[in-house]
């Protein structure tokens, strides 16, 4: 029996190098090379939102979050001059961020492991009965209960490192798997195996919480 | 099945678009003709697809408010470049060396022009040679003939080191 599964966008055999340039974020990032630093708080104020998200998921507060996104635009402020455009900013960006949340979670040798305590502190909810509410983007999201997102967050934690910043950089921040291989310091070979664990995981672990 | 396992763990980013193109025939090839695959890549695109939304939802927070940060990162950034220590090239250490250098020979030169001021310019010129004598010591040359002696003693009595100066017998008991 066969199956049209169609087809999914391959990428062409011979990996085209992306124009760097041609990014709006990259413009951005070269004038900031170039001293103008309201380009820099505007880069700043298009992805901060993102990267404390992103950063949340591995340092388990959001206050913790906001110093490490901090901590990585400062970075990015103070190395302007060795800015190189050879790839996305966004890639570029997240390269630094994961790298920072992997040190964070090295360093501390830290367990992020979703609590009801971790939501309170990141939502800042007094009531230790309550279920934190969490922004819903879409109508959507809404079908996702609070229960299902907090054990996605328990499942996510305990996937290890590297997988787990391999996935959210691949599904959240949108990043191909060459650039998360670039952002993770890694051949596009191992990135695809930590991807794939990581979806099987994940899926695998849901699917056993449900039942 | 050991040619399932081969495929395996490309379900995912075939399932993704993110293969190579040849790889990516080879491995919808494999998919089309193995149900066991075939399911397993329907699983994977569903539960890539629900990550996909529910990781969106998971990595949203309320409340980020991206100035009230910026209002941080700009207060840091100031207080950095405050703290900054001055950055250092060669030409920076250069041109400082000679400004010192050319400080320190102008304190040198208005402190010789104070002393000579002080002394008077024949106390230091005249045993270096560079100004004549009196005229009674060239007028009566018998009389001063220890003269360039005593000058020289003139100008290193306030040394304790005077014995050091070469003196022969002769001319030490004249002045003993």
């Amino acid at each position: 029996m066969q199956r049209n599964f169609g087809s999914a966008g391959a990428f062409p055999e011979a990996s085209v190098p992306l124009n760097a340039e041609a990014d709006p974020d990259v413009q951005l990032m070269l004038a900031v090379q170039r001293g103008d630093r309201s380009a820099f708080e505007r880069l700043f104020e298009k992805h901060v939102r993102a990267v404390v998200g992103f950063a949340a998921q591995f340092v388990g507060t959001r206050a913790r979050a906001e110093e490490l996104a901090q901590d990585v635009f400062l970075q990015i402020y103070r190395t302007r001059a060795r800015y190189v455009p050879s790839a996305r900013f966004t890639t570029w960006l997240y390269r630094m961020v994961t790298n920072a949340c992997l040190s964070e979670v090295r360093r501390a040798d830290h367990r992020y492991h979703v609590q009801a305590g971790d939501h309170l502190e990141q939502h800042g909810v007094d009531d230790p009965g309550s279920i934190p509410e969490v922004a819903t983007r879409s109508s959507e999201d809404a079908l996702l209960s609070q229960e299902t997102l907090s054990r996605l967050r328990v499942v996510l934690a305990d996937l290890p490192p590297q997988q787990r910043a391999a996935l959210l950089l691949a599904r959240l921040e949108g990043l191909s798997y060459d650039e998360v291989a670039t952002a993770l310091a890694c051949s596009v070979s191992a990135v695809k195996s930590l991807i794939h664990r990581a979806t099987v995981t994940l899926r695998d672990r849901m699917q056993e919480e449900q039942n | 099945m050991s040619r399932c396992q081969d495929f395996r763990e490309d379900l995912t980013a075939w399932a993704e678009g993110q293969l190579p193109a040849r790889q990516h025939e080879r491995v919808s090839e494999h998919v089309t003709h193995c149900p066991h695959c075939g399911a397993e890549a329907n699983r994977l695109r569903s539960a890539i697809a629900w990550q996909q939304h529910a990781l969106r939802a998971v990595a949203s927070l309320d409340g980020v408010d991206p100035l009230a940060l910026s209002a941080r990162l700009r207060r840091e950034l100031t207080a950095a470049a405050n703290d900054k220590a001055p950055a250092w090239s060669l030409r920076d250490v250069w041109g400082t060396m000679l400004g010192r250098l050319a400080l320190a020979g102008a304190a040198v030169s208005v402190a010789a022009v104070v002393l000579l001021l002080a002394i008077g310019p024949g106390m230091v010129l005249m045993p270096l040679g560079l100004e004549a004598p009196p005229p009674a010591v060239t007028q009566q040359t018998d009389f001063f003939k220890d003269y360039p002696l005593i000058e020289r003693l003139d100008v290193l009595e306030h040394f304790d080191t005077v014995e050091s100066v070469p003196l022969d017998d002769d001319s030490a008991s004249q002045h003993g």
